[in-house]
């Protein structure tokens, strides 16, 4: 789940230029010194028949990886859950079209190795297939990580436009995310703006944000790019009280944050891959309708925009009239990757 | 352009870090790596200056959980949970928490914790448990309530029995600029 964006850049494959089986980074790592890693992943499918984007830890291909989540697909909700496997699973893409992921690493040996993963699998269009919020492990307890290779089933399905970055949280010199904004309102407003960004060469963003609905009634937050009201999907999973549910659809928007009553507070993140030439995903969750000791619902949702020809320079998050109240405060960051 | 629209000039910040995410949007304020004979750690904050710290709790006890506490209240706290349970899927909810499970035994927890100036503080968790061999325990999903609008002054990390085990590591960033 994306609850926080730390870290330094420490491998960046670039969009590939040409279809791969797999991306190694080298040895370029030091588990034991670099923290823990986040690893990124947007996926472009390369070949007819591909699917899942794997990856493996030190190159081990032994029998030493399990899994457990939660996935949803239109409706449906279920386990998500194996061991003994000789990868830990990433994202999937069918050909030509993308998948995305996100994956925190607990690099430091002298322990099992645990991953807290996000995976948005094949998304075309505005229809996004699955969400599987998750755990790995690696059970290896000895090991420095030294290298992370990804690798694809089907040969050179790592297609054109696929990217990997992977930061850490310790051990660097240059930082690579920047807040390129925030606004902490002073009195009721409707939006919140974000203008001058550049996502071709942010390549990722990250929102988060807190709000106090003022409006005297249920407020939907929405997040739309370039002003575009037209081209977005999703797939969410939510949890309200004992109930589960999941859904599939398009919006006017990405639905970043609900209350469903006056003076109910929510909370939100959304993790955006920026960078045009396909659709743009993003992943985030959101803590909804809180009031006092009540947390309403909370839920995990993906979305895919549209949108592949244009660059990404404005963002607004927007509710019902003055239904941000004083105090709402969102923060914008851009990840810059070096170079 | 709705009335009370505000425009967000992007704010270039390039900052140089030496060592553990000292950067322009995070600050590490507490990096706790237990040695087995501390039951607590905490750490002094400002949760109104702050507004928002991302906390990550690595626990190698094989019994006992880390819990949280905010400013060492421990009466108001409610939470909405998912939950996968040894393949079990379910959802639950509770209003009158004394403290936040922030990670069970045998875990890695992950959580942004929202802290505005006169605002409910709420925080967003995610729970990997492990049992042994290739076998994921559980996976949580939280959201957590804190039913205060003060300012809470620090964040108090115990263990919920006995001494932290050996290993078990407490990381916390806020929300902070150089």
């Amino acid at each position: 789940m994306i609850t926080s964006i730390l870290g330094g850049v420490v491998f960046d494959s670039g969009d590939l230029a040409s279809a791969a089986s797999s991306i190694s980074t080298g040895n370029i790592l030091n588990g034991d010194k670099d923290g823990w890693y986040t690893i990124i992943i947007r996926h472009i499918g390369g070949a007819a028949g591909g699917s899942n984007c794997l990856f493996r830890l030190n190159n081990d291909s032994g029998a030493n990886y399990g899994r457990k989540g939660i996935v949803a697909s239109n409706t449906s909700v279920g386990d998500w859950s194996a061991t003994g496997e000789t990868y830990a699973v990433a994202t999937n893409a069918e050909n030509t079209h993308s998948g995305f992921y996100v994956g925190r690493l607990y690099a430091k040996s002298g322990s099992v190795r645990l991953i807290n993963g996000f995976r948005v699998k094949d998304i075309n269009g505005t229809t996004v297939t699955e969400i599987v919020p998750h755990g790995t492990v690696w059970n290896n307890t000895a090991d420095n990580i030294t290298n992370i290779t990804f690798y694809v089933g089907t040969a050179n399905h790592l297609g054109i436009g696929t990217r990997i970055i992977i930061l850490k949280s310790d051990n660097f010199t240059e930082s690579a995310w920047v807040r390129v904004g925030s606004q902490v309102l002073g009195a009721p407003a409707s939006s919140v703006t974000f203008s001058g960004l550049d996502g071709d060469r942010d390549v990722l963003y990250y929102l988060s944000g807190s709000f106090l609905n003022a409006y005297a009634g249920a407020n939907t937050l929405l997040l739309n790019f370039n002003a575009d009201a037209t081209n977005y999907g999703y797939q969410n999973l939510q949890a309200l009280n004992t109930s589960l549910t999941a859904g599939r659809g398009t919006f006017t928007g990405v639905i970043l944050a609900y209350a469903n009553a006056q003076n109910e507070y929510g909370q939100f993140n959304q993790l955006i891959f920026a960078k045009q030439g396909f659709i743009r995903p993003c992943i985030g969750n959101r803590v909804m309708s809180v009031s006092g000791t009540t947390v309403t619902a909370i839920d995990a949702i993906a979305h895919s925009w549209n949108v592949t020809n244009t660059n990404l320079t404005q963002m607004v998050v927007s509710g019902a009239s003055n239904g941000l109240a004083a105090g709402t405060q969102v923060d914008l960051y851009a990840l810059r990757p070096l170079g | 352009m709705f009335i009370g629209t505000r425009i967000g000039i992007p704010m270039m910040q390039y900052g140089t870090a030496f060592g553990s995410l000292n950067f322009s949007c995070f600050q590490e304020i507490l990096d706790f790596t237990a040695t087995g004979s501390e039951s607590s750690t905490s750490v002094a904050v400002d949760g109104d200056t702050d507004k928002e710290y991302k906390i990550v709790v690595r626990n190698l006890d094989s019994a006992d959980a880390v819990n949280l506490l905010l400013g060492g209240d421990t009466t108001t706290y409610g939470y909405q949970r998912l939950t996968n349970t040894a393949g079990t899927i379910a959802a639950a909810r509770d209003t009158s928490e004394a403290t936040i499970g922030v990670c069970p035994a045998l875990s890695l927890t992950e959580m942004s914790l929202s802290a505005p100036s006169g605002f409910i503080k709420t925080l967003f968790l995610t729970q990997l448990t492990y049992t042994s061999g290739t076998t994921m325990a559980n996976f949580n999903i939280y959201g957590y309530s804190y039913d205060g609008t003060a300012t809470f002054t620090s964040l108090d990390f115990s263990s919920a029995s006995g001494n932290f085990t050996a290993g078990t590591r407490i990381t916390v960033f806020a929300r902070r600029s150089q």
